[in-house]
């Protein structure tokens, strides 16, 4: 890996990654893949989000050099406006609509016993674990309460955390394409894992995968989401999980939903808006 | 062309005159003629709040730019044109989006120009190919084009210059790497798939010559951050 004029100025170690690709990332020459995990840390890191800056403007500069050709013709500009005052046209978005937008596409969560049955599956999931007892313990459902949220009815024993026994990820809502969030939880001593969530797309397909050590990518399990948008399924981690630095969950088209690193408890943030010219999904 | 130029609303790297974004006249305009002495982010902000006028405006501005980018990706000018429009409605919908603080409304209009052309090229990749299709020929640099550049259109004085200079200062292994990328969308792996080299050549390839188009364009002083 070429070393970086800047390299001091990053010292963490998912900055390595990003800078490996920070070109390519400019020119659009990464897959889908890569693309979101780079983006992801440009949120986060503003020095390497001032080394992807330079490279966007040797880019703009590139659009700018273009020669002049002759000016379109003059029934563009009445097809255009024709268009922008049709009924089916939307009006101006900010930039949060469309998550707006999107969310009320969703179908709402369905009532009654239905929603229960995740959480009926993870008693006898959960024993599978090393620390089981520890981790149903844990658990708890709000059967009294079902106007709430699954994340609210089960609630992950922090305990558990700071004793080392199980480390806690919180999946943080990083993708504009889908609203999935929620908490893996990873037992370290028999190298198993369980993802506990909601708002996930039912229709999309959605992949668990690691990133680790080496900078290696390897997919842990394909998640089956209820038609409610919950989650809770278990899966094997390939290698020793603490080899693991990053856990992503993807949707089918790439789109990233980054699982932080470890914490406590919830991990409450709240990243600053990243603008972009133009959305490219 | 000269009438747009005079209306001053780019003010470009004319160290003599300060750049202005966000004005307002006392009177809020609301004819047509009135949102011709507006500059692009009050014009873009105007968008935003739902101005036809004010984007009429901007297409005036800035069709012809975006159509020649476009054609110059799509390779066709009928492609061009009718992505034209779609830029201009994305701009509709987005408008709110464009801050004036990362850069001048004609570059953000030309990376969405960019970035739609380059997702038309790829659709056109999964669907099977007209006979009349054309593969354009594409290079960043054409010296015998005399034409007037979108730089010059915007005031920006030597930039196209400057640039034509810098690429040349590539080695052809590298720049080929980067005009795969910048005008055919390719990914690093499919442009190692395309001429048949290792992803590791590429990805070298790609990044030591976007860091030398860097260098020669700091050394020349374009501000880049």
């Amino acid at each position: 890996m070429i070393p970086t004029e800047n390299a001091g100025q990053h010292d963490n170690g998912d900055c390595a990654f990003a800078l490996d690709r920070i070109e390519s990332f400019a020119l659009g020459a990464l897959d889908s893949f890569d693309r979101g995990i780079v983006e992801h840390h440009l949120r986060w890191c503003e020095s390497c989000r001032r080394e992807a800056a330079r490279f966007e403007r040797v880019v703009e500069f590139m659009h700018l050099s273009t020669p002049l050709g002759p000016p379109p013709s003059d029934n563009i500009k009445q097809q255009l406006m024709n268009r922008l005052t049709s009924d089916d046209l939307a009006p101006p978005l900010d930039s949060h609509s469309h998550r707006v937008e999107r969310s009320a596409e969703r179908a709402p969560s369905p009532r009654g016993w239905t929603r229960y049955i995740p959480a009926a599956v993870a008693a006898p999931l959960a024993i599978a674990l090393l620390v089981v007892g520890a981790w149903a313990n844990s658990l708890r459902t709000d059967l009294s309460d079902r106007e709430q949220a699954l994340d609210n009815q089960i609630e992950l024993n922090g305990s558990l955390a700071r004793g080392g026994q199980v480390r806690l990820f919180s999946v943080e809502q990083s993708c504009p394409d889908c609203e999935g969030n929620g908490h893996v939880g990873v037992s370290e001593s028999n190298g198993m894992g369980m993802v506990v969530g909601q708002d996930f797309n039912p229709s999309q397909q959605h992949d668990v995968w690691g990133v680790n050590d080496k900078g290696e990518k390897k997919m842990f399990c394909k998640l089956e989401v209820d038609p409610s948008g919950a989650v809770m399924q278990m899966f094997t981690f390939p290698d020793a999980p603490s080899a693991f630095t990053d856990v992503y969950i993807t949707d089918e088209y790439g789109a990233m939903i980054y699982v932080s690193g470890e914490s406590s408890g919830t991990h409450e943030s709240t990243p600053s808006e990243k603008q972009t010219p133009l959305p490219t999904t | 062309m000269a009438s747009y130029i005079s209306r001053g609303r780019f003010q470009g790297v004319d160290a003599a005159t300060p750049r202005v974004f966000g004005t307002m006249s006392m009177t809020r305009p609301e004819s047509s003629v009135d949102m011709l002495e507006l500059d692009d982010a009050t014009l873009a902000g105007r968008v935003a709040d739902g101005s036809t006028i004010a984007l009429e405006v901007l297409y005036d501005r800035y069709s012809r730019v975006v159509l020649s980018f476009a054609t110059r990706i799509l390779g066709d000018r009928q492609s061009g044109e009718e992505l034209l429009q779609e830029v201009f409605l994305r701009t509709w919908q987005q408008a709110r989006n464009y801050s004036a603080e990362r850069g001048s409304f004609v570059t953000w209009l030309l990376s969405i120009t960019h970035n739609m052309s380059i997702d038309e090229i790829r659709k056109r990749r999964r669907r099977p190919q007209r006979a009349d299709s054309a593969d354009p020929v594409l290079m960043l640099t054409n010296v015998t084009d005399d034409s007037p550049s979108v730089e010059e259109f915007a005031e920006l004085g030597d930039l196209r210059l400057t640039m034509i200079r810098a690429i040349q200062t590539l080695p052809m292994a590298q720049r080929s790497a980067i005009e795969l990328a910048y005008y055919r969308g390719l990914t690093q792996r499919e442009i190692a798939e395309e001429l048949g080299q290792p992803l590791g050549t590429i990805k070298t390839r790609m990044r030591l010559g976007m860091r030398k188009l860097r260098e020669y364009l700091e050394t020349h002083e374009m501000e880049l951050a």
